[in-house]
């Protein structure tokens, strides 16, 4: 309403041949209220990809024969303990699951989504630019976004963004349902208020990748918290771990490699000149 | 007359806007335009005006200059000692105003955001007119109340000035030869962030550091130049690192997965938790 003001105040103004500044004021008002720390609304230990599904096979990926295999392969590696660590980005479009606390900012001509997790930060370009022909691959991807105003009240309510141009490896979730190494991912989001609870932000994710049959649709959902405390997520700084070749070790706060399983031999040390 | 007329529309057009909703318009010039990629003018030595090393003459107290003195000795020999961010560490306050890679700034009313490419680090400065909270969460970036400040009396914000608490360690002022702060972490930084007067693609950031590794403040300016074409690039420190610090040694992980030396002559680390060969 109080942009319809401004609109008048200056049809009015200019009316009377009274020079009006150019706009100026960055009109929050257009813009639904994205404030806050937001969190993934899905409850439970398990952050699976799809949250109206169990995780692990229960979610049902649409993967190729290919990808099959790799992810059952994956899967037997974890039942058999070996959990090969990383402290790479998840990327998209994991970054969205959101385990930790995400923040909004919307300015007109970009939305940037700043993930505690990982330290991940996504732009979202809405200043009507293009895709390039060339993209520098990034784990978090080359995003354009678009406002739309789907209820016609004159307000934005939905982003709608596409991403392009990642970089892996990249899995969809902690279970290691894979996508494929070709980085050819492209991700769609629709993001919106909820109508009735302003509190809970939906993100319907369509993500097209070759390791997929078909395209995979979920929808996740995020909740509100306007009085959250910032935290640093340092992956390096818990990450007790080393990964030599297929084999994982564990660093001691001693500095010394000790193993993380039963039997597991000591890391080659091939490279290191045996003394006389 | 045009005159009296274009007041008088203003003044109802103004009364009429008054009185309907606002959802709050951001008025951004009311702020300096710090919105903008800025990359560092000057070296990575925290005061970029002196040398590197021993030449940045830092305030030391006798005990925190007998473990600089160590660790220059140490990187003589060719260890990463002390340097935290080989292990993707962050840089923390105050060295991630060094500004290794790029700098983002983003103004709004209740916050300012600065994010570096380098390492991530995301500092939120809070210009919402909050006390210090009785209790802090330590961070590597620390927590900051700013206040915008108009020096020249001119109507519009031109300085924000800066208070940070609430560190976690080890920081160290930079990376080489990596001058520690001290491990109690009751650092305190104050800066003060300002467009240059004379050219507004230059960005000052006058910083003073208090700390219990330092007989006084330390205080250094640093400037940042802003980017018209900006650039942005992921930083993932964890991608293509191969360092790897165990204890007070750093080795490398080769390509093909096995531990090197760094250094001629290097021994291997102790597996002394494994089941060694009989």
């Amino acid at each position: 309403m109080f942009n319809r003001c401004i609109i008048g105040a200056v049809a009015l103004l200019t009316a009377l041949g009274v020079a009006t500044a150019p706009g100026f004021a960055h009109d929050e008002g257009k813009y639904p209220d994205l404030k806050g720390s937001w969190i993934r609304a899905d409850r439970g230990q398990a952050t699976p990809w799809d949250p109206s599904k169990p995780p692990g096979r229960g979610q049902q990926a649409p993967l190729t024969p290919e990808y099959q295999a790799m992810y059952d392969a994956a899967l037997a590696r974890q039942a058999a303990g070996i959990n090969l660590t990383s402290c790479l980005p998840p990327g998209m479009p994991r970054s969205m699951i959101v385990p930790e606390p995400m923040e909004l900012i919307v300015m007109p001509d970009t939305t940037y989504i700043m993930l505690t997790y990982m330290s991940e930060f996504r732009r979202i370009y809405t200043d009507g630019r293009k895709f390039a022909d060339d993209i520098e691959p990034a784990f978090s991807g080359f995003s354009i976004g678009t406002w739309e105003d789907t209820d016609k009240d004159g307000r934005f309510d939905t982003l709608v963004v596409e991403t392009r141009g990642m970089k892996g490896p990249r899995t969809f979730d902690e279970s290691g349902i894979p996508l494929h190494k070709d980085n050819e991912t492209i991700v769609k989001e629709r993001i919106y208020l909820d109508k009735a609870d302003p509190n809970l932000l939906h993100n319907e994710i369509t993500t097209i990748d070759h390791a997929l049959s078909r395209p995979w649709t979920v929808t996740r959902s995020y909740r509100r918290d306007r009085d959250a405390e910032w935290t640093e997520h340092l992956c390096a700084e818990n990450n007790q771990y080393v990964t030599l070749g297929d084999e994982v070790y564990s660093i001691g706060d001693d500095g010394f490699l000790s193993p993380t399983r039963k039997d597991q031999p000591p890391p080659d040390l091939r490279y290191f000149t045996p003394s006389r | 007359m045009r005159a009296f007329s274009s007041i008088g529309a203003l003044t109802v057009a103004a009364m009429l806007c008054v009185t309907a909703t606002s959802a709050g318009a951001h008025d951004e010039k009311k702020y300096p335009d710090m919105r903008a990629q800025w990359t560092r003018i000057g070296s990575a030595a925290f005061d970029p005006n002196k040398p590197g090393g021993r030449g940045q003459q830092p305030p030391l107290t006798p005990e925190y200059q007998a473990l600089l003195d160590h660790i220059l000795a140490a990187r003589a020999a060719g260890s990463l000692e002390g340097n935290m961010t080989v292990t993707c560490i962050p840089s923390g306050m105050p060295r991630a105003m060094i500004v290794y890679e790029t700098m983002d700034v983003i103004v709004l009313p209740e916050t300012t955001y600065i994010r570096m490419s380098y390492m991530n680090e995301l500092r939120r400065i809070y210009t919402d007119g909050r006390a210090w909270p009785a209790k802090i969460t330590p961070t590597f970036a620390g927590y900051s109340i700013g206040k915008w400040l108009d020096e020249d009396g001119d109507g519009r914000f031109d300085t924000l000035a800066i208070e940070t608490r609430g560190f976690k360690g080890p920081r160290t002022f930079d990376g080489t030869p990596g001058i520690p702060l001290h491990s109690d972490n009751q650092t305190v930084v104050e800066e003060r962030i300002y467009l240059d007067k004379n050219d507004a693609d230059v960005l000052h950031a006058d910083i003073k550091v208090t700390d219990h590794a330092l007989t006084r403040p330390w205080s250094v300016m640093r400037k940042y130049q802003r980017e018209h074409s900006p650039h942005w690039s992921e930083y993932i420190c964890n991608e293509g690192n191969q360092q790897l610090l165990l204890g007070k040694e750093n080795y490398m992980v080769s390509a093909d997965g096995f531990l090197m030396p760094v250094r001629k002559g290097q021994a291997p680390p102790d597996l002394k938790y494994f089941n060694q060969p009989k």
